[in-house]
């Protein structure tokens, strides 16, 4: 039960990491593989500030910001000649792209701060939850996670921009006949996306930490959740997070870390050959 | 209201549409009319910034448009509603009429006008749009133009295609809009019989250029015409 429940702690996280990529990837066909990276500024960011005395409430929305600035900045610049293009050129140009990014990120990253990285250790009592102690860091983790995947599907549905943002989705040129300003929603998304990037890297400082090293693997848990909730699907991705975080605890405890990768890997290629369109099974649209 | 003077439009190298002028004032009803691939489509998705035209202009209200962005064009008030209509097929009927208002809301009174003009949306509103019947697609994307508040309203075939049964339906309503409201409406369509039906003025084109031109009772008399759309000898 414990190691259901670390699962779906971890699978909320897997959530929050997950919706900015399937969003960029549903709005306009950009696949971006610099996502692991924008956590991993995130926390480098936190931990610099942390040590250089800022007080930890402070260094968390410096945290988020770096992230959702270095998406923003990478919308307005290296991304704008990708969405010049149409089609199948647009997707392998935002995966060169951005995976130039990524490698230029992690070079960085890793050479000037190796030994940098974000623990948000929270002092308190364990919290008895189900008859099974959390520790309060958990706690918290969970509340950041589930507060903002609620904010992020509330926005979706509720909101006359984010009714613009399905709309694009759905059908670009619609979505354009109808005023729909196309390039200011994948800007809104963009930022979003390193929003809750950042707020994977606090919620993961709580847990345990985020080094330097660590987006590669992100960009790769992050691109497995997308696809087994379906390419552009948010719902999808909030089931599929949950679901690939137990899958993730159980195998990580009974069976060991390396194999874990597997077999979410494998959870990823059986959905793309039994439901293409994700594990809520509807139109990938 | 809408100007197009010495209109090109190419796909490629392949030029479809060779200088096409033509002049829509406000409150009236004109028909571009011809047959499939005659150039219609390509002329009106120039128009509204969905394909860059090579050379010409395009003047909304005196101003021109022809380097505007689409979202900036139907913000503008010129509103098009392609032939595939272009709906959100995931969206709910009415989240898809809303669309039409954005980036603003509906006027009041405007989402249960679009409702009294095509009651069978009615008993539809929470269906999503990819689940209706392409009759009842079309009735959603003039309704989603008209919450729009369009100064020009341009419609692509806007009965091509569907059971005759909603053909009627949809031609109806056309002309409904037509008598009540002061609307400023552009049908593109291949059944001139239909066209010819419900506008005041036609441009009838062939291979890309305006063949002729003129009120649709002159046109309706036109021997060639006649002959080469209306199946008359």
């Amino acid at each position: 039960m414990a190691v259901v429940l670390d699962g779906i702690v971890f699978g909320l996280q897997l959530s929050l990491l997950a919706v900015g990529l399937t969003l960029i990837y549903g709005l306009g066909g950009v696949l971006n593989l610099a996502h692991g990276q924008l956590v991993v500024v995130a926390a480098i960011a936190g931990a610099v500030a942390i040590s250089a005395g800022v007080a930890i409430p402070v260094a968390v929305v410096l945290a988020v910001a770096a992230a959702a600035a270095l998406a923003w900045l990478l919308d307005a610049t290296l991304l704008r000649p990708v969405y010049r293009l149409t089609g199948e050129r647009r997707v392998l140009l935002s995966l060169l792209v951005t995976l130039g990014v990524a490698f230029l990120l992690d070079g960085i990253l890793i050479t000037t701060q190796p030994f940098t990285a974000l623990t948000l250790s929270v002092p308190g009592p364990a919290i008895d939850l189900l008859g099974v102690r959390m520790r309060s860091g958990s706690v918290i983790a969970s509340v950041v996670a589930i507060t903002a995947l609620a904010g992020v599907f509330a926005f979706l549905r509720l909101s006359r921009f984010g009714r613009a943002i399905r709309s694009v989705i759905q059908d670009e040129e619609g979505a354009a006949l109808c005023g729909v300003d196309l390039s200011l929603t994948r800007t809104v998304v963009f930022v979003l996306s390193g929003v809750m990037a950042g707020l994977f890297a606090i919620t993961q400082g709580l847990l345990s930490s985020v080094g330097a090293a660590s987006g590669f693997n992100l960009t790769i848990l992050a691109l497995i959740v997308t696809v087994v909730g379906g390419l552009g699907r948010v719902s999808g991705a909030l089931v599929a997070g949950v679901v690939l975080g137990i899958v993730h605890a159980v195998s990580s405890f009974y069976i060991g870390a390396f194999v874990t990768f597997v077999i979410l890997l494998g959870v990823a290629m059986l959905t793309i050959l039994v439901r293409p369109t994700g594990i809520l099974g509807r139109s990938a649209r | 209201m809408l100007r197009v003077e010495g209109l090109h439009v190419a796909y490629g190298d392949i030029e479809v549409v060779h200088g096409i002028d033509l002049e829509v004032a406000a409150g009236e009803v004109v028909g571009i009319i011809g047959s499939n691939g005659a150039g219609k489509s390509s002329l009106l998705r120039a128009v509204c910034g969905l394909h860059p035209a090579t050379s010409g202009d395009v003047r909304l209200a005196g101003r021109s448009i022809v380097t505007t962005p689409t979202f900036r064009i139907a913000r503008a008030g010129l509103t098009y509603v392609p032939a595939e209509r272009r709906l959100f097929p995931d969206m709910t009927v009415t989240d898809n009429l809303l669309m039409g208002a954005y980036p603003g809301r509906p006027a009041p009174g405007r989402l249960d006008e679009v409702v009294a003009l095509f009651p069978r949306l009615r008993e539809r509103r929470r269906q999503s749009a990819g689940t209706l019947s392409g009759g009842e697609q079309q009735m959603v994307a003039i309704g989603r133009a008209l919450l729009a508040d369009p100064r020009v309203l341009v419609l692509d075939e806007p009965s091509t295609g569907l059971a005759p049964v909603l053909a009627d339906e949809v031609h109806t309503a056309l002309r409904t809009l037509r008598d009540d409201r002061d609307l400023t409406l552009v049908i593109a369509e291949q059944q001139v019989g239909r066209a010819l039906d419900l506008v005041d003025r036609a441009y009838v084109i062939e291979q890309g250029r305006v063949r002729l031109q003129g009120s649709a009772a002159a046109l309706r008399d036109d021997p060639d015409v006649q002959r080469a759309y209306l199946g008359l000898a």
